[in-house]
């Protein structure tokens, strides 16, 4: 059976394709209207936060490849903390493995295969420090690395944000 | 409506326009006959002035068309005056030095006007007054670029009748897809409201095994298309449910109304049975402070 698949080109006209650096925040915030919500703050912004939505974390998911134009590919999701971040990617249907996405690829969860690698670009104080396991499989990779399986993010009342960088290993872009 | 194919397009950046600064003075202004207000130029001396290696400018059937062909073969085909991508016929893995078109398109059975419809043509109007809708029609090479060998450009423009919009419309070829860029300028005083639409006619080669990946967990409604004069189907047509003689594969008629927001479960949107939807965040969600945003890429599967 022929599956007619279209990939995307290398870049072309490379003048301009060199690995562009992004000042995270304020790229995102402005292009996606988040209001921050940071846990941290406790005094003059209990006016801003919304005594009605129960609590949540916002999530900023970056796909490794820039949009046509050279922005950042966003999808933004909100999910209630205290669970794991590969428990957050994949009901919000966000690409969390890349190629080995395929049955028996990946171990599923177990922290074993180190193929759910994360980058966190932003919102490093919600998420559970690394694990054993995590220290392990990813002794030679940058610190802003983590397994997706092993990470959990805040508690069921936390309220903050988190951005994270998909599969890392082919990203186009830096972050600052 | 949501379009088929994800690609990437170059970024529009100032490199191509540099390279058009000597063409772009109004000498495209045929200079014989003054009364015509059309400034068609000949195929030759488009050829002369855009002709790089990999875009050749012809004529088929009286109106000045483009080809664009890359290295491996892969090539594109555009009618000038209409804007309209009237064939892409890449290189294809499954058969051996071999090519499948994938753009579809039929006789439209007009005499007058153009004599095809489908392909892959650009909807854009300006909606901005009641009652008068300007829509981008003539367009005009504006610039051409080429890396001789993986990669080719052509630029198209058009502007609307007092010159306050300025639209370019640029076609690339790579060696394993093509892509479109719109690039709209308002340069008048006033906002404009414009609704637009790519409308991208494919064939597949069975019903059954036509589908999308990358659709799912997000939102969608019946909706109908844009009209343009390269539809196949009027937006009327796209919305009339198929007549029951397909059973089996129509059970989506029933659960969709037009207006209802209904988030997409499976894995692969199935093109089995006829559907006019857009898929996006529905507008409810986007007063929300935080929504879950649209997908940014999805794959069309041919079996």
């Amino acid at each position: 059976m022929g599956a007619l698949q279209l990939h995307p080109p290398l870049p072309v006209f490379k003048h301009n394709i060199t690995k562009s650096s992004y000042k995270l925040c304020s790229k995102l915030h402005l292009s996606r209207g988040f209001h921050k919500h940071n846990a941290l703050e406790t005094t003059s912004s209990t006016d801003t936060i919304d005594q009605e939505e129960p609590p949540s974390i916002d999530f900023g998911f970056v796909s490794p490849r820039l949009l046509p134009d050279g922005s950042p590919d966003v999808q933004i999701r909100s999910a209630v903390g205290g669970r794991k971040l590969r428990d957050i990617m994949l009901d919000g249907h966000i690409d969390l493995y890349g190629p080995y996405e395929k049955p028996l690829f990946n171990c599923g969860g177990g922290g074993t295969c180190g193929t759910c690698l994360v980058e966190v670009v932003e919102g490093k104080h919600l998420l559970s420090p690394r694990t054993e396991r995590e220290k392990e499989v990813l002794k030679r990779k940058p610190k802003t690395w983590r397994l997706a399986c092993q990470t959990v993010v805040g508690k069921p009342d936390s309220i903050g944000e988190v951005i994270i960088q998909q599969l890392p290993e082919w990203k186009t872009h830096e972050w600052e | 409506m949501a379009t088929l194919l994800s690609l990437h397009a170059p970024r529009p950046n100032p490199h191509h326009l540099i390279r058009a600064s000597s063409s772009s003075s109004p000498t495209t202004t045929t200079t014989t006959t003054t009364t015509s207000t059309t400034t068609q130029d000949s195929p030759q001396s488009l050829e002369e002035r855009f002709g790089r290696k990999g875009v050749k400018f012809t004529e088929s059937g009286g109106v000045p068309t483009v080809e664009l062909s890359v290295r491996n073969g892969s090539s594109v085909s555009l009618r000038i005056p209409d804007g309209l991508v009237t064939s892409y016929k890449p290189k294809v893995y499954w058969k051996e030095d071999g090519f499948e078109e994938v753009l579809h398109t039929i006789p439209s059975g007009l005499d007058s006007g153009c004599p095809l419809k489908g392909g892959l043509s650009l909807v854009l109007n300006d909606v901005s007054k009641d009652g008068s809708l300007w829509q981008a029609s003539q367009w005009t090479v504006k610039d051409s670029e080429s890396d001789s060998i993986d990669a080719v450009q052509v630029e198209l423009s058009c502007s609307n009748g007092d010159g306050s919009l300025e639209i370019t419309y640029v076609i690339s070829l790579y060696l394993l897809c093509m892509a479109t860029a719109v690039i709209v300028k308002n340069k008048g005083n006033d906002t404009v409201k414009l609704t637009s639409a790519m409308l991208s006619h494919l064939k597949f080669k069975s019903r059954r095994g036509a589908a999308i990946q990358g659709l799912r967990g997000c939102s969608y409604c019946s909706h109908p298309p844009l009209s343009s004069a390269f539809g196949i189907l009027s937006p009327a047509e796209a919305m009339e449910q198929e007549p029951p003689g397909w059973p089996f594969f129509n059970n989506n008629g029933n659960e969709e109304k037009e207006g209802s927001w209904i988030v997409e479960d499976n894995l692969y949107t199935i093109l089995r049975g006829k559907l006019s939807r857009v898929y996006t965040a529905p507008p409810m969600d986007r007063m929300k402070r935080i929504y879950n945003t649209p997908p940014s890429k999805f794959e069309t599967i041919d079996q």
